[in-house]
């Protein structure tokens, strides 16, 4: 199923990335580092899942990607050249190629503006066609490829007359309007309903077998990634604790965390046991994170060197990577499905 | 809702036209404004005298041809009052767009910038609002020559900082709106945010800020007439209400010399207020909607033709 | 599953209209049937629009004022839709409490969340003084929370906490029947799972009935014992978990699930349906599913269909359950 190996050049390039945030308005020194040497890296024509929590760093990685945040240390690489220091001015060009789709198509729009005008604005921004039939080509092409067709007839119409799934069309369409290279959508289908949300999920996954668009798919939804995604990467507490193949990843996950995660995702069918087991307590914060292995105490396979060393991310093979001291030791088959008969 | 700019103009005409018969305020305040605003545009023509013309005697009383009798030097009221609206409205009107302009600039430059600039227009803003207006006034006008021009400044001066402080706390939270943030990520720079992308969701605002404040400006240019700031060679209302005041308008009885001008300060005020509000709450419908109610749902049979 | 004689929780034919600011109406419940038996665990599933949560605030009796209801419902036998609020007031919280998506924002930040169980406890005259604070104490222990936590305000509680604390409230007064609007929606599925493990437990331990309203369908087929699925103001299919998933009758029912995203279920492509669902400020004529059905047939058009018996326990309202017409 994956379409592109290994060796497929990297579109973007994070490479041991830190990013904090100050702690207060008043404290200017003491910083929260939210992202911790993190690296990763999304392939042309990929479409990569990072699966976390809300307070994962999943959402400042993504914005640091995108550099509307400067990471404190390590790199940025877009297409090979290094953007980590580029000024506002040099980033208008690789805005322009990296595009995002936001979370709620319900807020990202601006209500007052047609679906044409929406979807035009980043040609004005941009200066890109000649004239405004030509915009207007270029948009309609957008939205055809979106799946809004007849494009005239969607273009003209204002956000409050589109259902959810249409918006985030339209969203989504004002960034293919730039043909990008890179696209990070942030949670695109949560705030849809069931029945919308394989359409814009095909649509990305489609998008992204027609070219060479790599998409980076930020999402707390397993299922989702487990569905479309060729790599995913899951993130814990600033940290990626594992990243692999997709489907190696949710059929063996290696992480204690990645094993959780599953685990408390309940299967469709009724006659499948999955038994959840969640981690116990909560996402420590930033400002109290432990010594040792960030999962310390909440994981149930912990030893004493959990405690005392921080895990880095090691390869496994078959281009799969874990950071945890006991792999290999876990008991496998804990989120075993076995079928059972039922009355 | 009031009407959004987007929409064609006489789909924006009838939603007005709707929205000001559903709010009786609103139409009452507008009406009372429009017809104040007419009264200044065209009030030299409908002025049945020269407002420098002795047509009858000191403080004449009112009669079928001057309706609110004669001032202190013969000069008939109507065209007084009429004459005065003028000034009065120009500076108010005037006054009140300086300050919402000043403060519109001072809030989303605040708001938008953030950081130090916040912290220094800010702190500038809050020394403005804890000086005392009308002393205030007082000092700027004796060492300004009176001029119209000056009233409308001195006034202005005094509202914006309710304006910048309304306007920066919207700005604040539309900056983080997940619209402006898709601006920002589509590449658009700081101009085209602000202008498209902030500035068209406080118009509204910008407008019932600038309307309310009509009320307090007229009310500034009448106090600041009648302590004998204002422009001596003009007639407004205020100054109408001071010279009556000097030249024993009271001890002679003569009502009419003194009360028409502070009724039409009153209905301005009220027209402007009434009209502000209103817009203030279409333009912010949340915080219109917390009531408690006492009520609850009711029950009733099941109408045959909804049966299936 | 076991049904008993007597339901706890019975509504029939409930129908719920909303006064449309133009004068319009909303007919957002379109004649509802629900059974709660005792211990049972029914789960209310759709997407959003369904009147999955209509349904439950008319349950609660806790409707708005622009809205009117009618139809029956009756808690332990008794009839109290036609009684108004003085009947639910008796009921509600006693014999039927409620856990809202958003009830951890509801709790009161400036008083410590012990004071706000025991203000439970004697607004229902279960307990005052020192027997309240030690029922509170109880309370969140049976939660899961350890009793530091009475002392705290609401905004020095994470997510999970608060939902385990309106949890505690809503059990205060010992009811029979439990509703759940989208208890989990709100938090992380880690700590999601952790919530739904205490109401799984605790309805074990006090003999609960639990009514679960959501949009997630595993969510359902994990927890509940009988599901109603709902679309456009009606139950559309209803029967066991395997009924549902495994038998389906309703080509929505079929379609919501093929929609959903299961992680172990393999990389199956999964479909979106198409359309939207229908107004329901304007009559519904015929199948309130047939613009976006697969099987629709004319005679669709002109009638609605009625929920058909297929098998104990399992109905759907399509004019083919049972027929075994395929899906094209």
């Amino acid at each position: 199923m994956n379409p592109r190996d290994l060796d497929t050049p990297s579109v973007l390039e994070l490479d041991s990335v830190v990013a904090s945030y100050r702690r207060s308005a008043r404290d200017r020194k003491r910083r929260t580092r939210v992202v911790d040497r993190v690296s990763l890296s999304l392939r042309k024509g990929e479409l990569l899942a990072l699966i976390g929590e809300s307070g994962s760093g999943k959402s400042t990685l993504a914005a640091t990607a995108l550099r509307l945040v400067t990471p404190d240390c390590g790199r940025v690489l877009f297409d090979g050249k290094d953007i980590t220091h580029s000024s506002q001015r040099q980033l208008r060009g690789v805005r322009k190629r990296m595009q995002v789709v936001f979370q709620d198509p319900y807020e990202a729009l601006p209500a007052r503006a047609r679906v044409r005008q929406i979807v035009e604005e980043p040609l004005l921004v941009h200066g890109i066609g000649r004239s405004r039939a030509q915009r207007i080509r270029l948009v309609h092409q957008a939205l055809e490829r979106t799946g809004l067709s007849p494009a005239p007839l969607f273009a003209d119409r204002f956000p409050h007359q589109l259902s959810g799934g249409q918006r985030q069309r339209v969203a989504i369409a004002t960034s293919l309007v730039l043909d990008p290279d890179v696209l990070i959508a942030d949670e695109p289908v949560s705030m849809l309903d069931v029945s919308a949300r394989a359409g814009i999920l095909t649509l990305l996954d489609d998008l992204r077998r027609d070219g060479d668009l790599g998409v980076l798919m930020i999402t707390h939804d397993l299922s989702v990634a487990a569905h479309y995604a060729d790599r995913i990467a899951v993130m814990y507490l600033g940290r990626i604790v594992e990243e692999g193949p997709a489907r190696d990843v949710v059929a063996a996950p290696a992480h204690p965390y990645t094993r959780a995660l599953l685990s408390v995702v309940p299967p469709k069918d009724p006659l499948l046991e999955v038994r959840a087991e969640p981690l116990p307590g909560e996402v420590p914060s930033f400002s109290s994170l432990p010594q040792g292995c960030r999962l310390v105490g909440r994981c149930p396979w912990a030893v004493g060197a959990c405690a005392d060393t921080d895990p880095s991310l090691e390869p496994l093979g078959d281009g799969r990577s874990v950071a945890c001291h006991r792999t290999g030791q876990l008991p496998a088959g804990t989120i075993s499905s076995r079928r059972h008969s039922h009355g | 809702m009031p009407p959004t700019s987007s929409l064609n103009a006489a789909t924006a005409a009838r939603r007005w036209l709707t929205w000001l018969r559903q709010n009786p305020a609103a139409l009452i305040g507008g009406a009372l404004l429009t017809a104040f605003a007419v009264l200044a545009l065209f009030g030299p023509l409908l002025t049945p005298f020269g407002i420098d013309q002795r047509v009858g005697p000191v403080y004449g009383a009112p009669s079928p041809a001057h309706p609110l009798g004669l001032d202190d030097s013969g000069v008939d009221m109507l065209s007084l009052l009429i004459a005065g609206t003028r000034i009065s409205m120009l500076v108010g009107l005037a006054a009140s767009m300086v300050s919402v302009l000043v403060g519109g600039f001072v809030g989303v430059t605040a708001g938008y910038i953030g950081g130090w600039v916040d912290t220094a227009l800010m702190r500038i803003t809050d020394y403005f609002i804890v000086i005392p207006a009308l002393p205030l006034m007082i000092v700027v006008a004796t060492v300004w020559a009176p001029s119209v021009v000056h009233m409308v400044l001195i006034i202005a001066l005094l509202l914006w900082t309710s304006t910048a402080r309304l306007i920066r706390a919207q700005v604040l939270a539309l900056k983080e709106r997940v619209s402006v943030r898709r601006a920002r990520a589509i590449g658009a720079g700081h101009a085209r945010i602000v202008l498209r992308h902030i500035v068209p969701d406080i118009v509204g605002l910008l407008v019932a800020t600038t309307v309310l404040a009509v009320s307090v400006a007229v009310f500034f240019e009448a106090a600041l007439s009648f302590l004998g700031l204002g422009d001596p060679a003009t007639v407004s209302w205020g100054r109408l209400i001071q010279i009556a005041f000097e030249r024993t308008a009271i001890s002679s009885g003569a009502w009419w010399a003194i009360i028409p001008p502070g009724l039409c300060i009153a209905l301005v005020v009220l027209g402007s207020s009434l009209l502000g509000t209103a817009i203030q709450h279409a333009a912010n419908p949340k915080a219109g909607i917390a009531h408690v109610s006492s009520r609850t749902f009711r029950i009733r049979p099941v109408p045959e033709a909804s049966r299936d | 599953m076991t049904e008993s004689s007597s339901p706890l929780l019975e509504a029939s034919d409930l129908n719920v209209w909303f006064d449309l600011p133009d004068g319009g109406e909303l007919h957002a419940l379109r004649g509802v049937d629900l059974r709660v038996g005792s211990r049972e665990k029914l789960g209310i599933v759709g997407e959003s629009g369904c009147g999955k949560s209509t349904l439950l605030m008319t349950l609660m009796g806790l409707l708005p004022p622009s809205a009117s209801a009618s139809g029956s419902i009756r808690i332990s036998g008794q009839e109290v839709l036609a009684g108004g609020e003085r009947a639910f007031r008796t009921h509600r919280w006693k014999d039927i409490a409620v856990v809202f998506q958003g009830a951890m924002n509801a709790l009161n930040p400036v008083m410590r969340i012990g004071r706000q169980i025991t203000e439970v406890l004697e607004l229902h005259d279960v307990a005052t003084g020192p027997a309240a604070e030690a029922r509170a104490r109880d309370l969140v222990t049976l939660v899961g929370l350890p009793d530091v936590i009475l002392r705290r305000y609401n905004h020095e509680l994470s997510g999970g906490m608060r939902q385990r604390v309106s949890l505690a409230m809503a059990l205060a007064c010992e009811p029979q029947v439990l509703l759940a609007d989208e208890p989990t929606t709100a938090l992380d599925v880690m700590v999601a799972a952790q919530v739904l493990g205490v109401i799984d437990r605790l309805t074990r331990e006090l003999d609960l009935a639990l009514v679960l309203v959501t949009h997630d369908l595993p969510l359902v087929t994990r927890t509940c014992d009988r599901i109603q699925v709902m679309y456009a103001g009606k139950v559309v299919e209803t029967g066991t978990p395997a009924d549902v998933y495994h038998r389906s009758e309703h080509p929505y029912t079929r379609l919501l699930f093929a929609a959903t995203a299961d992680v172990h279920s393999g990389r199956e492509e999964l479909v979106s349906i198409a359309g939207s669902p229908p107004r329901l400020d304007e009559p519904v004529a015929g199948c309130a599913f047939l613009p976006r059905c697969p099987m629709a047939r004319e005679e669709c058009m002109t009638e609605a269909p009625q929920l058909l018996q297929v098998a104990s326990g399992h109905a759907a309202a399509c004019r083919f359950a049972g027929q075994k017409v395929r899906m094209s």
